[in-house]
This record gives structure tokens, C-alpha cells and sequence, in this order.
């Protein structure tokens, strides 16, 4: 039997072996001096991480998925009815991966609006903005792509709506609809496409967006508000603010169990390509904003297309969503200039508006 | 006058690096954009006279979804025994729309965004921004063919 003494040797060798190739000591020293501000806001730091910890549940819950899945039209409704029905722990994975896809957006688009209102976009931070709005886009793109996978008639429609979009853009239009659809219906093309940018593309683009997200993150560290020059004191990142994350992330697990065990994400009739679209049917509530401006908008304004207004209008919207850092000189003097929040707040207002108007009317 | 900088070693490279980068990525993303598009699409809906159903199939004020030559075509038949064939695709974004041939002035509906048309296929509502498209249809027995206009 070995002793005490030569097991601590074994480890020792051991940890000088790794230590020598991998500097941990030096990223946890590096960790050890981050320290982040502590003031009434600091809150509002938590949801980036959060955000984060969604995405890995969706990673592994989607790894899981793959297994049993099929991608391709007459296969892919019962593929999923399978792993609902039959496969051990099938419905519970599939339906945290469900509801974790939900949870993941919005508190992507809290932490987003919050560091909006914190105008924590600012020199040097545009960058760190700029990714994550990039992010943003990338998330709405994993929520589409995957909409279509079960094959059931709501998701038909939603992605024969949605790939129709952007159609009213002269020349770019078609060809973008060509390649989201492979084809000119919905069918095993798109299914297929849709897969492989859902679980290929997406992802890779995702981690190495995620990485520089982060990485920029961690160097310039989280900004003080404006306002709050003279109040914060600071706690360090490790253990202090790791130790606040992982209490968030383990609540945010607790929570997303106890939804996805009680309210499991149902499953609808698979999808004919012939039927007419249900009376009520409409996407997600992330996608309630555009819905409801596509129902809003007349077919023509002015002579215009009213698709293509609605194009142009988001595009340029997110134009200016990605330039905010780039027009608010107010904050970039470390000023808390009004126009800024008042043109996020419009945002949030109209966003919330539409979403109520379209499960209303 | 300033005297001209001269190009150095470095943003000679550089530019040169540029360049090949450039050249090599535009073609090579081409054929990568060619690749991922499909095929030139068919004309929307059967162009040769194609059998859609037998006349007794439809009753007065009804209305059946078909597939033909790979698209969605609506046969109406309305309550004079008139027969009429539509693409059944909302022309706001492709959904496939609903007759309502009880209602008081039959027409269609597409239940994604509220667009409505009447019973001629005409645009009357809602974001729809033309008529659906119309077929052709004809009798010929108890055999009921449609062909494009």
C-alpha cells in the first residue's frame, strides 16, 4: 500500500507536470487581481454570464438531440415524437432544450437592453458592443434555424413566413431566399440546410464570436455607469463575483428544471405542405415584433412594396443598433446624455407593444 | 511640396498579401454561393393541361388543396357549379390560404397575416399586395384538368 507521503509526491510531480504545460497558476493570478465594481447596478453584470450558461445547456442538450434526430421531412416529425415518447429521458432533454432556447433570448436581450441603459457600450467598449450585438442576431438565427426541425405545422408556417422575408429586396432577396430554402417550397432542402446551419455553422460562429465577447470582456473589465464615478468599492472576480455566478447559474438551473418538468414543450401534428395555415397561428414571442409590423404595414406605401419597407426598416434599424457606441457623444464625453436612453426606451416601448398587440388582435 | 513617401518592404507585402488574399477568397466564396444555390425554380404551377379530379369530387361551396406539377393549386367549385383553380399561396408571404365558401360573399383567407381576397382571387384586404395567381380549367367528361393562363 503507498503511503500518505509518496501519494503527495505523485500529485507534486503530477502538478508541476501540468503546471509546466498549462499555466493555470498565471490565469487564476489573473483572475485573482480582476476585480469587478460593486455598486447599486452590479446586479445587472450577472446576465451576460448567465446568458452564457443557457447557450451551454443548449450545447449539450443539442448534442443529445443529434442522436435520435432525422433530418428530412418524412422522417424528422417521428424522429422527435421518438424521442418524446420512447427514448429514456427523450421529452425532458428535448423540452430543456426548448425551454432553454427561450430563457437564453431573453436574458440576451435583458443583459443587452441593461447594457444599453448602463451605456456600458463606451470607450474603449465598442467592440465588446459591437460582438454582442453580432450575438444577438446569431441567437435569433439558432432560435429560426431550429424552429423547423420538429416538422410540425407551426413550424412550417414560421419558416415559410420567415424565409419569404427578405424576397422583397431587389435582387439580393431571391437569392437569399434561394439559399435559406434550397429550393422554391419548404421542403427536405431547407430542412436539411436548416440543420446544418443550426448545428454546424451557427455554433462554430457562435464560440469564436462568444470567445472575443468575453475575451474583451475580461480585458477591459465591467463598466461603471456615468453616473456612479465616485460611488463603487470593488469585489474580485475569483472567488467573490464567480462565486454570485454560479449561485445565479444554479438557481437559473433549478427554475429551467422545474418549467421544463411541469409545462413540457409540446409537440405538434405533423406538417402538411397542403393544409391552410391555422386560424391564430404565429411564431415565438421573439419573433411577435416582426410579425406584427408584417401585419401592420399595408402592401404598398407610396408606391413602395410594403416587404420591402419593412426590410429596409430593420436593417436600418440594426444599422443604427450596431453604431450606438459611434452616436452617443454624450456618453462618450462620460456624460448621461437623455437622447440615447430615449431612443432605447422607444425601442423597448414598441418592441413590448407589438408583442402584446399581436397575441391580442 | 511634401515629398512622396516611398513604398516600403512591409506595405508592399502587405498590399501584396492583400491582393492574393482577395483573389483567391472572391472566387473561391463564388463557388461556394453557386454551390449553395438551387437549380433555376419551375414556373409556378402545372404549364401543360394536367388532371386535377373528377367532377363529382367537389361539392357546391367546397374547395380541395392539390399538388400539382409540385405546387399547391385551390380548385373551387362555387355553389352555380361554377369550377375555378387558384395557386393556393397568399401572395404576401406563401402561406397557403383557406375558402370560405359559407360565408355570405365567399372568398379566401390566409390566416398568417389577415390578407383577404374574393371569391375571383382579387386582393381585398389585409398585406397581400396581388391577386392569387389564376389557372385555367376544363372539363372534359367527369375528368377536370387545369392548366396556367
Amino acid at each position: 500500500m503507498m503511503s500518505s507521503s509518496s501519494k503527495s509526491e505523485v500529485r507534486g510531480v503530477k502538478t508541476s507536470w501540468l503546471a509546466e504545460r498549462i499555466p493555470s497558476t498565471e490565469v487564476l493570478e489573473f483572475l485573482r487581481r480582476k476585480q469587478v465594481p460593486l455598486h447599486r447596478h452590479t446586479v445587472w453584470y450577472l446576465l451576460g454570464g448567465l446568458t452564457g450558461f443557457f447557450f451551454l445547456v443548449q450545447v449539450v442538450t443539442g448534442v443529445l438531440l443529434t442522436f435520435y434526430y432525422s433530418p428530412n421531412p418524412s422522417e424528422a416529425h417521428e424522429s422527435v415524437r421518438t424521442i418524446v415518447n420512447t427514448v429514456p429521458h427523450g421529452w425532458l432533454i428535448r423540452s430543456i432544450h426548448s425551454w432553454s432556447a427561450n430563457f437564453m433570448i431573453a436574458t440576451l436581450f435583458l443583459h443587452m437592453f441593461s447594457v444599453f441603459l448602463l451605456k456600458a457600450y463606451r470607450k474603449p467598449r465598442e467592440v465588446v458592443w459591437i460582438t454582442g450585438v453580432i450575438l444577438m442576431l446569431l441567437v435569433l438565427g439558432f432560435a429560426f434555424t431550429g424552429y423547423l426541425l420538429p416538422w410540425d405545422t407551426r413550424a412550417y408556417f414560421a419558416t415559410l413566413i420567415g424565409t419569404e422575408v427578405p424576397r422583397a429586396i431587389p435582387v439580393l432577396g431571391s437569392f437569399a431566399v434561394g439559399i435559406l430554402k434550397g429550393g422554391e417550397d419548404i421542403g427536405a432542402a431547407t430542412l436539411m440546410r436548416m440543420y446544418t446551419i443550426h448545428t454546424t455553422i451557427l455554433p462554430l460562429t457562435a464560440i469564436l464570436i462568444i470567445g472575443c465577447h468575453v475575451f474583451l470582456t475580461l480585458f477591459h473589465g465591467s463598466s461603471v455607469p456615468p453616473g456612479l464615478k465616485g460611488e463603487p468599492g470593488h469585489i474580485r472576480f475569483f472567488p467573490a463575483f464567480l462565486y454570485r455566478d454560479l449561485m445565479t447559474w444554479t438557481a437559473a438551473l433549478v427554475v429551467l428544471w422545474w418549467v421544463a418538468t411541469l409545462v413540457p414543450w409540446g409537440l405538434g401534428e405533423k406538417a402538411d405542405p397542403l393544409a391552410s395555415a391555422p386560424l391564430g397561428i404565429h411564431p415565438e414571442w421573439y419573433f411577435l415584433p416582426l410579425y406584427q409590423t408584417l401585419r401592420l404595414v399595408p402592401s404598398s406605401i407610396l408606391g413602395i412594396n410594403g416587404e420591402l419597407i419593412v426590410n429596409l426598416g430593420v436593417m436600418f434599424g440594426m444599422g443604427v443598433w450596431f453604431a450606438v457606441p459611434f452616436l452617443d457623444r454624450a456618453a462618450s464625453q462620460e456624460r448621461s446624455g437623455r437622447a440615447m436612453t430615449v431612443l432605447g426606451l422607444l425601442l423597448m416601448g414598441y418592441l413590448a407593444l407589438t408583442i402584446v398587440l399581436a397575441l391580442t388582435t | 511640396m511634401p515629398a512622396q513617401s516611398p513604398m516600403t518592404r512591409r506595405s508592399f507585402l502587405g498590399t501584396l498579401a492583400a491582393t492574393w488574399v482577395g483573389l483567391v477568397s472572391l472566387p473561391v466564396l463564388k463557388g461556394i454561393l453557386d454551390y449553395l444555390s438551387p437549380a433555376a425554380a419551375s414556373t409556378a404551377g402545372p404549364s401543360a393541361k394536367t388532371f386535377a379530379l373528377r367532377w363529382d369530387q367537389l361539392v357546391p361551396n367546397s374547395s380541395k388543396v392539390l399538388k400539382l406539377d409540385n405546387k399547391p393549386v385551390m380548385l373551387v367549385k362555387t355553389s352555380g357549379g361554377q369550377l375555378k383553380a387558384f395557386s393556393a399561396r397568399c401572395t404576401h408571404l406563401g402561406c397557403i390560404v383557406q375558402y370560405k365558401g359559407d360565408a355570405p360573399a365567399p372568398h379566401f383567407e390566409c390566416n398568417c397575416h389577415g390578407s383577404r381576397f374574393d371569391a375571383n382571387g382579387v386582393n381585398i384586404a389585409g398585406p397581400a399586395p396581388r391577386p392569387l395567381d389564376r389557372f385555367k380549367v376544363e372539363v372534359d367528361g367527369n375528368d377536370v384538368f387545369v392548366l396556367k393562363v
